[in-house]
């Protein structure tokens, strides 16, 4: 049984993914901790949940889920509110986060992730929905800002201003996903160093890193390639003036190459060492 | 914006990105989008779709192998006639086992195994997620208990009209000797297994347990009295084909 973090500040490792539950298991020491997202316990299969479970008293997990959609402007649906409440008991884990996006309306369900126009209508929409999950699960919660590959005619806020009027309001804090802030910045031309200094003391909960793919002139959100090493040097950055409470690297692709996964667990390990030094 | 001006702008973004077809979408301005170009929304509909039958892929694994070049060309028709409406794989899935069915109406299946393949391999997740338990087993011999049964509900019958049952538990993977020999197939995963099993049975034993559908009340003395009757009951259960609780 696990009783808190190990050797390295802040904890890095993965988001646990079911199909790569042998190389995770067999490479366990490698990682500090493990993200679980709440959705593959609630869909799964009962050999899915025992590994979950399993995974969850062998190591330090934090929870993700994508199934909430907190930006429909409608209420979140309260009974899988107490499915993600119920399971992040299971798990043990202390807080838990979601994105800040919608992928539903009341009935369509597209499962792909989409900005939320960035108006104080929408952020208000957003606040209010927040107030609910905070009834039904009672931890710390925090949003995840996504990569958006173009920009509504209508926004009246910065992403920046967007993100902290809903954290500031709703007390949510930010899981910060260093891949999504390269490819942003990259797809619409702004400095990824001054978005994270926009950010106050402590808001960063955790943080999120990945490896995308190019299409044309487009960068995608693919996880499915190493972490850029654009993306490692903004964590440096990042760590000057923020201490995540786990630093975690996805990758939903290309699995069997689990190496590469090891591999990139290590970079992020030596730039952790390397912001502290 | 209102509330319900962001919620119908949502709902207009969600449905345009749900339908594959261009001409469908050909009524929808930029003004309707808040300025998304067709080509985004091109991009977007097809990034949704494509990660909608990789979950459907990772279900109908075999299927979806033998369908191989034709399934891009099956992902914009099967959108079209089922929209997405859950997120998770097995619902996606078997939204697209009921548009294939559909289609094999039309379209004769290639190979011909592909409806029995297809159900199989769906019946195959549902099992996985069904909740065992052990209860004749553990009672003593000569209890006198009243206890109910009925077939699993996680159980699925199949009678299929190819014997594909080489080709689901392995021994012949790729379906080279797959027979045109109608059979009885069991898929259930029994209470020793982590994962589910297919069972041929004879036509006879198939037909009398698909019929429990509803409970049926016996005393344990008997089902449990000592002998081939009782290790018959206790083998059922063992295999996952039946459900047995206590009466209460």
């Amino acid at each position: 049984m696990h009783q808190s973090y190990k050797s390295c500040s802040p904890p890095v490792g993965i988001g646990f993914r079911p199909e790569a539950y042998e190389a995770t298991l067999k490479n366990l020491e490698r990682f500090d901790v493990l993200e679980i997202m709440v959705d593959h316990y609630i869909s799964g299969t009962h050999k899915i949940r025992e590994r979950i479970l399993d995974l969850s008293s062998r190591i330090p997990v934090v929870g993700h889920g994508v199934g909430l959609s907190i930006g429909t402007a409608v209420p979140p649906d309260e009974f899988y509110l107490d499915q993600v409440a119920e399971v992040l008991e299971l798990i043990r884990a202390p807080w838990h986060s979601e994105h800040l996006a919608f992928t539903k309306v009341p009935g369509r369900d597209l499962a792909q992730l989409l900005p939320i126009p960035r108006t104080v209508a929408a952020a208000e929409c957003v606040i209010h929905n927040l107030e609910i999950v905070r009834k039904h699960i009672p931890k710390p919660f925090a949003l995840e800002n996504i990569t958006y590959y173009f920009e509504y005619s209508d926004c009246e806020l910065s992403e920046q201003d967007f993100i902290q009027l809903i954290c500031r309001e709703s007390g949510a804090l930010l899981l910060l996903d260093l891949e999504n802030v390269y490819l942003n910045a990259t797809n619409h031309g702004y400095d990824a160093f001054a978005f994270i200094d926009s950010f106050p003391k402590s808001l960063v909960k955790g943080v999120h890193v990945a490896g995308g793919t190019a299409l044309g002139a487009l960068m995608l959100d693919s996880h499915d390639r190493p972490v850029p090493n654009q993306a490692l040097e903004l964590l440096k950055y990042l760590l000057r003036t923020q201490t995540p409470d786990s630093i975690v690297l996805e990758r939903d692709e290309r699995l069997d190459d689990f190496d590469e996964v090891l591999e990139d667990i290590g970079r992020l390990k030596a730039a952790v060492s390397a912001a502290a030094a | 914006m209102t509330q319900a001006e962001l919620l119908a702008f949502q709902e207009t973004l969600v449905f345009t990105l749900s339908e594959p077809d261009r001409s469908a979408r050909a009524g929808i301005s930029r003004t309707d989008l808040m300025g998304i170009s067709p080509g985004m929304v091109d991009l977007l509909a097809s990034l949704a779709l494509g990660k909608r039958i990789e979950k459907v892929t990772k279900i109908l694994r075999k299927t979806c192998a033998y369908l191989q070049s034709d399934l891009e060309e099956l992902a914009a028709p099967f959108a079209a006639r089922h929209p997405p409406i859950r997120p998770d794989s097995f619902y996606n899935a078997c939204q697209f086992y009921s548009f294939l069915r559909h289609r094999w109406r039309v379209h004769f299946p290639n190979p011909s195994f592909l409806p029995d393949l297809a159900y199989c391999e769906l019946a195959m997740i549902a099992v996985e997620r069904g909740i065992r338990s052990e209860r004749l087993s553990r009672l003593r011999l000569g209890s006198d208990e009243l206890l109910k049964i009925r077939r699993h509900p996680a159980a699925h019958f199949h009678r299929c009209e190819y014997n594909i049952q080489k080709l689901l538990d392995g021994t012949d993977p790729d379906g080279s000797t797959v027979p045109r020999e109608p059979v009885c197939l069991i898929l259930s995963q029994p209470l020793s297994e982590t994962v589910p099993k297919v069972f041929q049975i004879n036509d006879q034993l198939f037909a009398l347990l698909r019929s429990w559908h509803a409970w049926s009340v016996h005393s344990s003395q008997d089902l449990l009295q000592e002998g081939p009757q009782c290790e018959f009951w206790q083998k059922l259960e063992r295999l996952g084909f039946i459900e047995v609780v206590p009466c209460v």
